[in-house]
């Protein structure tokens, strides 16, 4: 169970211990992550679990796919080439240390 | 007395409490659920659970942990009695009473039963437990008939296909999916789960159910298991018996509120004023949620109108199918087809020529694309798209 720290735009910041085999969005949501919300429920139709990682080259990660890219795409000024969506990474022992910051604060009413 | 009593406990229920502890609401929030479940994601159960089995730690709409954190008061496995409009009071079937200041109802819907003999053999899909039961029969059997090519029916036989199963599926009208796509995608999408190797029989009236089989107009189809997927009704009994004006689900006006003041209703049991002034009804994942968020702005003192754009997604085995706006406001349409098989998408026209939906199989960025257009309000004409040769992306760039 790879440890990673979620960490909001505005300050605070929580280490969860994710599970192996669930995505990042999946584990956000289990561990309550404010601004984390997996709206379709990780069907990559939404973009509300858009985070941003940290040095991503460091943990080997799977190429990002046109659908995530194109979901990304919409959320239009707030994207980052660090931007990913949560729901399409699968935690493995290699995440261990990953940094990531959320991209919403709310519930985005 | 300022409390907010919701009933029901879906996706639009928990996403109403959700949005108005954003808003800065504090009134004090009860939510009233059925099940006994904590409030979960509904779509993988037809597309994952009922094959895969539903998992202990399956799919949250929120951490166990949400509900005492944001003072929600969250009551599973019960169920409301009656409602008391004028008394601004709830009846619990356990025996409490609760009073309310506003009343938000959120029942949902649930499969059709066919009013035929033997139904009581199939088996249908609604809760995380109705795929416990279906993935608990299904890893025992070799032979599965699905009634109804409907969204969940379809998802279902997907499924049960991919893991080995000989499926038919069994459909009274012409074409699968006749209802909710336009006929040259949902004939497509009969071709491709042919090819994946289920039986799909049309036009087919279901006379009976029995333990090992489904008799229909045309003969019997022997199975080991029925299930059945014909259709959902709104859950709309409760608001019937409280008084309210109820006809293809709960009517509400643009501000979801109903026949009775200070109560109001949200998601697939709505039957919802359009701003063109026409009565929809959706079943889907988004209507309740923008609902429920546009709900929640009323009820904080920001009343808010509902108006989103439509869409929908739907997982069958290798297809995934998207939707972006009604085609039923169609009259005219166009198919074209992607450069990877069976990738296709139907534009579909207003009768002013403008886009107004987008159905895809296989073509996220054409969906995407499109719902963010359409949400926009932005119009793209016939004319625009023809001369981009329909290249979606082309078009939007003029």
């Amino acid at each position: 169970m790879p440890q990673i720290c979620f960490r909001q735009k505005d300050g605070p910041s929580q280490v969860i211990e994710a599970k192996t085999g669930q995505t990042l969005m999946q584990e956000a949501l289990r561990h309550g992550i404010v601004g984390i919300i997996g709206e379709c429920g990780g069907s990559c139709m939404c973009a509300t679990c858009h985070i941003y990682l940290e040095d991503p080259e460091r943990f080997g990660l799977d190429s990002i796919s046109e659908m995530e890219e194109t979901m990304l795409e919409l959320e239009g000024e707030d994207v980052t080439p660090h931007s990913r969506l949560a729901c399409q990474i699968e935690v493995s022992p290699g995440l261990e240390g990953l940094m990531v910051t959320v991209a919403h604060t709310t519930e985005n009413t | 007395m300022n409390r907010i009593v919701i009933i029901g406990a879906g996706h639009a229920a928990i996403q109403c409490a959700a949005s108005l502890r954003d808003l800065g609401n504090t009134s004090p929030i009860t939510i009233i659920g059925a099940e006994s479940d904590l409030p979960y994601h509904r779509p993988p159960n037809s597309k994952k659970y009922v094959v895969e089995g539903v998992p202990e730690d399956f799919s949250l709409l929120r951490a166990a942990d949400f509900y005492e954190n944001e003072k929600i008061d969250l009551l599973l496995g019960e169920t409301v009695e009656s409602v008391d409009p004028a008394g601004r009071q709830v009846k619990l079937a356990s025996g409490g009473e609760l009073g309310f200041e506003k009343l938000v109802m959120a029942p949902g819907s649930e499969p059709r039963t066919l009013p035929i003999p033997g139904i009581e053999h199939a088996l249908s899909l609604y809760s995380l437990q109705d795929a416990r039961d279906i993935y608990a029969r299904l890893a025992a059997v070799g032979t599965v008939a699905v009634i109804g090519g409907g969204f969940i029916g379809l998802e279902i036989a997907a499924a049960a296909a991919a893991t080995g199963k000989a499926v038919t599926v069994i459909e009274a009208t012409p074409q699968i999916l006749g209802r909710s796509l336009t006929p040259g995608l949902a004939e497509r999408i009969r071709l491709i789960h042919e090819e994946a190797g289920i039986t799909v029989i049309d036009s087919a009236s279901v006379e009976a159910v029995a333990p090992n089989g489904v008799s229909t107009g045309g003969g019997f189809i022997g199975a080991d298991l029925v299930l059945s997927g014909a259709g959902s009704v709104p859950r709309t009994r409760l608001a019937e018996e409280s008084g309210l004006e109820t006809s293809n689900g709960i009517e509400v006006n643009q501000y979801l509120e109903t026949s009775a003041s200070d109560i109001y209703a949200i998601g697939d049991a709505t039957c919802f004023l359009s701003a063109a002034g026409t009565r929809q009804r959706y079943e889907s994942v988004q209507n309740a949620n923008d609902q429920a968020r546009v709900l929640a702005k009323t009820l904080s003192g920001e009343p808010t109108a509902y108006g989103a754009l439509p869409w929908f997604w739907s997982d069958q085995g290798a297809i995934k199918l998207q939707m972006a706006g009604d085609s039923g406001d169609a009259s005219e349409m166009v198919i074209v087809e992607g450069a990877q098989p069976p990738q296709a998408a139907a534009f579909c026209f207003d009768a002013h020529n403008h886009l107004c939906a987008l159905e895809t199989i296989n073509w996220p960025a054409y969906h995407a694309l499109s719902r963010k257009a359409l949400s926009d309000g932005r119009v793209i004409s016939r004319d625009e798209l023809a001369t981009a040769d329909f290249d979606l992306k082309a078009a939007l760039k003029r």
